[in-house]
């Protein structure tokens, strides 16, 4: 009992899509082959179980309608809509009640997630901060009053363990904010405090649900240097992590973008890295390699992820998918920065109205 | 599709009218795909509600250049997942048996009946036994009838993979019966 028929013609036999002559071949085998026979017969018990008519009864909306907020984006569009008309035809009747309602929803969409609806309008932070009448330090106020916040200091180490000099500080910084901008919580701004060795951040929340920002700035301030490289596989520590061997393959300075695989999917943990051309083709030199073996992406000393190589990736586009433990937001404002070249650590954070 | 467009372009200018219709449009097929999951009517109605919900406060990053089906299935997929996590059941090895799932063929006979029930039982518990990725792709292919193409775009693998899973589901489920009844089962 050990027949060789292929499978496979057996499911697209099975789901409709053979043409006539596998489907006249599969038929008569399945006459006579009794293990092939099984196997079919598995194929449509599965199906009948799965693909079942089974609906509800009625709406589930009604079951959800308490539970959403109706006036989400009641509103929103239509005075974006009012505002720009008003614009265009130089109005001069904007009163002035109104027109502070207006800028604050304009300020609020700016720097928030509206920028899929609206085309026109990227969220560029620093555009909303160059509004003449409104300094950075002054949206962020007003939206602080209105949505909460909060402020931190971050102490700098140099890497030599000394006090940090202008460049470290400005290293830290310009790190931090590529790192905040990318994660989108916040509008923020991020001051040097050289005679202190600290950076000052002060930020507004852009949505309101940060729960525990002091773990997720924690995390934002590791040194985040992502590696990609030959794992050990046989020498598994007692978590069953590989240490790492071999030559570091690519890492944050060669990466262009990381986006998430799929745009817009709350909670997605496929990451799209894409790398320049000169780490493409090393990339594609170290997967032909590796093919079908480990290859060991670590952030910092952590292995993160140890994928097994599927085929040769040439075009420098890589995957990354995340263990369900890790924070898919954080990893990529992180590998979307250079890693941070000293030693930041949190030592002060207060919240505002939060 | 583009239906679907203009009913999410009235949710984002407030139509709340318009998500109903969105949810009435989808909850059955939802409803099937997380029946497949769990097996379970109560588990697959309280993750379907959570679903919808989700989607309401992400709608505004929905992206049209996806297709509305392919973006609400991630959803699913996140929710169901994150659902089993709180609840802590690893890796749903305990199902439910709610036996009014299973179809019965009318005009058979009680033995008969049981008989099948039975089997569709030792089914669900080889369905229950793969591992998660590999149960989501047999259903997105064999309940909702989605193209390879589309299983790699909701599950975020290559097409060749999305393949390989459902084979190798099919195949588990068959050798699993086969381990337990011997070969001598037929409908
Ligand atoms: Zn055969």
């Amino acid at each position: 009992m050990n027949c060789n028929f292929s499978h496979e013609e057996i499911d697209n036999y099975f789901e409709g899509e053979a043409s006539v002559e596998s489907s006249k071949v599969v038929s008569e085998h399945l006459k006579t082959c009794e293990e092939c026979k099984v196997y079919y017969s598995s194929l449509v018990m599965t199906g009948k179980l799965i693909d079942t008519d089974i609906k509800l009864q009625e709406s589930i909306f009604k079951n959800i309608e308490n539970r959403i907020d109706r006036h989400k984006y009641r509103g929103k569009r239509r005075l974006y809509y009012k505002f720009t008309n008003l614009i265009s035809r130089k109005s001069s009747i904007l009163k002035p009640a109104l027109a502070l309602i207006l800028l604050c929803f304009i300020t609020i969409m700016a720097i928030g997630n509206y920028s899929n609806i609206i085309g026109s309008m990227k969220p560029d932070h620093n555009k909303v901060a160059s509004n003449p009448d409104m300094s950075t330090e002054d949206v962020i106020k007003t939206l602080i009053s209105s949505n909460g916040g909060f402020t931190s200091k971050l102490l700098v180490q140099s890497p030599t363990g000394s006090s940090a000099n202008k460049e470290d500080l400005e290293q830290a910084k310009s790190v931090i904010i590529k790192r905040l901008n990318i994660l989108s919580m916040t509008q923020h701004e991020v001051n040097v405090d050289l005679p202190n060795s600290c950076l000052n951040i002060t930020g507004a929340w852009i949505n309101k649900n940060n729960n525990d920002f002091k773990k997720t700035l924690t995390d934002l301030t590791v040194p985040g240097k992502l590696t990609f490289q030959e794992t050990d596989t046989k020498a598994a520590d007692v978590n069953g992590k590989y240490p790492r061997a071999g030559e570091i393959i690519c890492d944050n300075n060669d990466i262009v973008s990381a986006d998430y695989a799929d745009n817009g999917v709350p909670g997605q943990k496929t990451i799209n890295i894409k790398f320049n051309a000169q780490a493409s083709a090393k990339f594609a030199e170290a997967t032909k390699k590796l093919l079908h073996k480990q290859i060991g992406i670590f952030m910092d000393d952590n292995l993160l992820v140890a994928p097994v190589v599927q085929e040769e990736i040439t075009d420098g586009n890589v995957i990354l998918s995340l263990p369900d433990e890790a924070n898919p937001d954080i990893i990529r404002a992180i590998i979307s920065s250079k890693p941070l070249l000293s030693k930041v650590e949190i030592t002060d954070i207060k919240f505002v109205n939060n | 599709m583009y239906e679907e467009n203009i009913l999410i372009n009235n949710i984002l200018n407030g139509d709340i009218d318009s998500f109903s219709a969105l949810v009435n449009r989808y909850q059955n097929r939802l409803f099937k795909f997380l029946l497949g999951l769990t097996f379970c009517r109560e588990d697959a109605e309280e993750i379907l509600q959570d679903v919808f919900i989700r989607a309401y406060n992400y709608m505004h990053k929905y992206n049209c250049k996806w297709s509305f089906s392919t973006w609400i299935h991630k959803i699913a997929i996140n929710t169901f997942k994150d659902f089993y996590k709180q609840k802590r059941k690893k890796d749903f090895v305990e199902y439910h048996e709610d036996l009014s799932l299973y179809k019965i063929d009318s005009g058979v006979s009680i033995d008969q009946a049981y008989e099948s029930k039975e089997l569709y039982k030792e089914v669900v518990e080889q369905i229950n036994k793969l591992k998660s990725d590999y149960k989501i792709a047999l259903i997105l292919r064999c309940a909702q009838g989605f193209s390879y193409q589309d299983i790699s775009k909701i599950m975020g693998v290559s097409v060749e993979n999305a393949k390989t899973m459902v084979c190798r589901s099919r195949q588990t489920i068959s050798n699993g019966l086969k381990m337990k009844r011997g070969v001598n089962y037929e409908l």
